[in-house]
């Protein structure tokens, strides 16, 4: 227990070696890269500590898959940095991540150990888990609509914008299928049926149905791309309300989903 | 052949939006007239065998359309991208409906609203309705690639195929979804069901034996209640202290440590003893130092149940009282004997998230008497039957198939390629 009790020195040590990192990478590559590593590494490590003092997997509270997707998002931008060999992506993942670590330093947890019957399945880790890399992909996605919208229409910058979105979709939606075949399968266990319009699963197929059209769209209007930054900005709206703010929503109270107690 | 593409692409793209829209809102349109006339009514697939010959008829008809239809252009527009967008945004706006209204017997709600059916959205004809123009495009989209089968189109049918089987049968196979509730005591047998509301009964081919129910539970947990102890005033974001001998933690000002810990007692005299019996609460005696004042308290506390009060413990000098929070189960679990004529009785063990299944009937366990928790002498467990899972868990393992490989797809393809549109 009492090594949880650091989390606001461990998370605060990340937060610095991210900005340093992001401070010293235009300068200094491998130095800035290195910082940047440290503090994603040290996120993996508090993962890491909470799930054995806690002894279950730390993906309940909605400020434990905060805590995944901070972890997950520098990962998720780097492997496509690295595989397609650009940088800026890591301007946006790293402030964001940061963005979720401190909103999870203003409301600390409590770290509550128990975990419902209906969580304690193999599938658990694997349903989360897809759809926090789904969101990880989804947000790097955003990020890139945002330097995109920003950009003069057919400029260079607009253009790589576009793409790099495109592919972040392509991942993140493929994640978010996953997810969802996952849960399904999961829920006939552990709750007899595969889909049962529970708001959340209702909120996660809208979520799952804003970027099926922006894929779709983009078929059909491959030169469209202020319009497919406005879409991926409103699909983005769609998944924060089905991770946030369906517990702010009267019908929360219906849910079985909702990671408050 | 560049120039013309050019053309159709420019030019009738506009008209098959109109012509895409228009028949959504004309669909929508329609159906919520229905259901008004219907005064409400839900849709209700037909019933086996009725449903299964639909589903074979209609993917026939796509099967023969994909093949000899591509040439005219209705088929085109209804398979076709414009289409897929309208659809698309149509049946979300249907589900955003649904994620919206709180489902409710719609006696709060708009008399309009109970007649478009969506005091249950799901079932309405209106949402229905949405949901097959949804699957008409994906079928021909699907459909009418069949003329040009490439092994690099095999993510394309997987996803949309699978996609199209998952809805198709989830959405015909509803009204041969039999769900039912099974209580049964321990020492007792029942092959009688019944509806969650209790309004039908049926009985299993099969008799259930409760031999045991068994539950576990996690270390109680320290809470705070206001003096009248009527609410919990415990904060999120408070330390969630473990009710365990020896824990020392702090919480408001005070230093709580835990003396002794019983996971079942029961009281004596001012205090209490540990006892095994299923009726006994578990139990703790505390001491707790204000930490400004240097003020110690010690006493008892237990979150009691039918038998044995609750009992809590006041922080002097601060607006609340030290409690037992109610123990969270942690596994719960009937130890069951099914009871069929002409077979030998067995055993088997019916846990959440590992049903059991006899003769096309699925076991899960559902609940037990929480208030009665570890003494809980009965269990309650769910039958259900589903004979269309095979077809649907194979339009889910292909989604995920196809999602699988669009994403390795995604990862070999380098930079500036676009594997699979059209650009
Ligand atoms: C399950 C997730 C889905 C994925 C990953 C997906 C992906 C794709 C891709 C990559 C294409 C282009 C194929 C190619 O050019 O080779 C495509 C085409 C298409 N998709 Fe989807 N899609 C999905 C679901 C749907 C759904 C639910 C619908 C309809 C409601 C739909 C309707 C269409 C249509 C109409 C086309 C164009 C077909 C044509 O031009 O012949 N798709 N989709």
């Amino acid at each position: 227990m009492n090594l949880i009790q650091t989390f606001p020195f461990t998370a605060g040590f990340a937060l610095a070696a991210w900005a340093l990192g992001l401070a010293t990478l235009p300068r200094k590559r491998l130095l800035g890269t290195a910082l940047l590593a440290i503090g994603t590494l040290t996120l993996g490590g508090i993962l890491a500590t909470i799930w054995i003092s806690l002894d279950r997997p730390p993906l309940r509270t909605l400020g434990e898959t905060r805590l995944w997707y901070a972890f997950l998002l520098p990962i998720a931008a780097g492997v496509v940095c690295i595989r397609w060999k650009m940088t800026w992506p890591i301007y946006y993942a790293i402030p964001l991540a940061g963005l979720f670590l401190g909103i999870n330093l203003a409301h600390p947890e409590s770290w509550d150990r128990t975990l419902m019957p209906a969580l304690r399945s193999i599938l658990f880790v694997p349903h989360v888990l897809a759809y926090l890399l789904a969101y990880a992909f989804l947000s790097a996605a955003f990020a890139a609509s945002i330097r995109g919208w920003r950009a003069p229409a057919g400029s260079d910058r607009c253009e790589q914008a576009l793409e790099f979105a495109d592919r972040s979709v392509q991942i993140g939606f493929a994640f978010l299928t996953l997810g969802l075949c996952i849960g399904a399968v999961w829920a006939k266990g552990a709750w007899g049926h595969y889909w049962a319009w529970d708001p959340k699963e209702t909120w996660a197929l809208l979520t799952w149905l804003g970027y099926l059209g922006y894929l779709h769209f983009r078929l059909q209007h491959p030169n469209q791309a202020k319009e497919a930054f406005l879409f991926l900005g409103a699909a983005w709206i769609v998944l924060l309300l089905c991770w946030f703010g369906l517990n702010l929503m009267p019908i929360a109270e219906q849910s079985v989903h909702t990671y408050t107690r | 052949m560049v120039k013309k593409q050019l053309q159709e692409k420019t030019h009738p793209v506009r008209s098959d939006y109109l012509i895409a829209a228009a028949i959504c809102v004309s669909t929508s349109l329609f159906a919520c007239g229905l259901s008004i006339y219907q005064d409400g009514a839900p849709l209700v697939a037909p019933p086996w065998p009725t449903n299964a010959i639909l589903l074979v008829l209609v993917s026939a008809w796509l099967f023969f359309i994909g093949l000899k239809g591509q040439r005219f252009a209705p088929t085109r527009l209804l398979g076709g991208l414009p289409f897929a967008l309208c659809v698309i945004a149509h049946f979300f706006l249907w589900v955003l409906v649904a994620g919206i209204l709180p489902a409710s017997d719609g006696s709060q709600l708009p008399e309009i609203v109970r007649l478009l059916g969506l005091s249950h959205p799901i079932t309405s004809i209106p949402f229905n309705a949405a949901l097959i123009l949804f699957l008409l495009n994906l079928g021909l989209a699907t459909a009418g690639r069949l003329t040009k089968l490439k092994k690099a189109r095999l993510k394309f049918y997987v996803s949309h195929g699978g996609m199209w089987l998952l809805i198709a049968a989830g959405l015909l196979s509803s009204s041969d979804l039999e769900r039912w509730e099974l209580i049964v005591s321990e020492g007792n047998a029942t092959a009688q069901v019944s509806r969650g509301d209790g309004s039908e009964t049926r009985y299993l081919p099969f008799g259930v034996l409760l031999s045991d129910f068994s539950i576990e539970f996690f270390t109680t947990q320290l809470t705070l209640v206001d003096i009248e102890e009527k609410v919990i005033i415990w904060q999120k974001g408070e330390p969630l202290i473990d009710l365990e001998t020896g824990n020392t933690s702090s919480i408001r000002g005070w230093e709580v440590e835990v003396l002794r810990s019983f996971p079942g007692a029961l009281p004596q005299g001012d205090g209490y003893q540990a006892s095994d019996s299923p009726y006994a609460p578990p139990a703790v005696k505390l001491r707790a130092t204000h930490l400004a004042s240097g003020k110690t308290l010690e006493g008892w506390t237990t979150c009691g149940n039918d038998q044995v009060p609750t009992q809590t413990i006041l922080a002097e000098g601060s607006d609340f009282r030290f409690a037992m929070a109610l123990p969270r189960p942690k596994r719960f679990a009937s130890e069951i004997t099914i009871l069929k004529s002409g077979d030998e009785p067995y055993s088997v063990t019916v846990e959440v998230n590992k049903p059991i299944k006899i003769d096309g009937w699925e076991l899960n366990q559902l609940s037990y008497d929480e208030t009665a928790g570890k003494a809980s002498r009965w269990s309650v467990l769910e039958a259900v039957r589903d004979p269309w899972i095979p077809i649907v868990y194979t339009g889910i393992a292909l989604l995920a198939f196809g999602a699988i490989l669009h994403l390795l797809d995604r990862v070999i393809a380098k930079r500036g390629e676009h594997g699979g549109s059209k650009k």
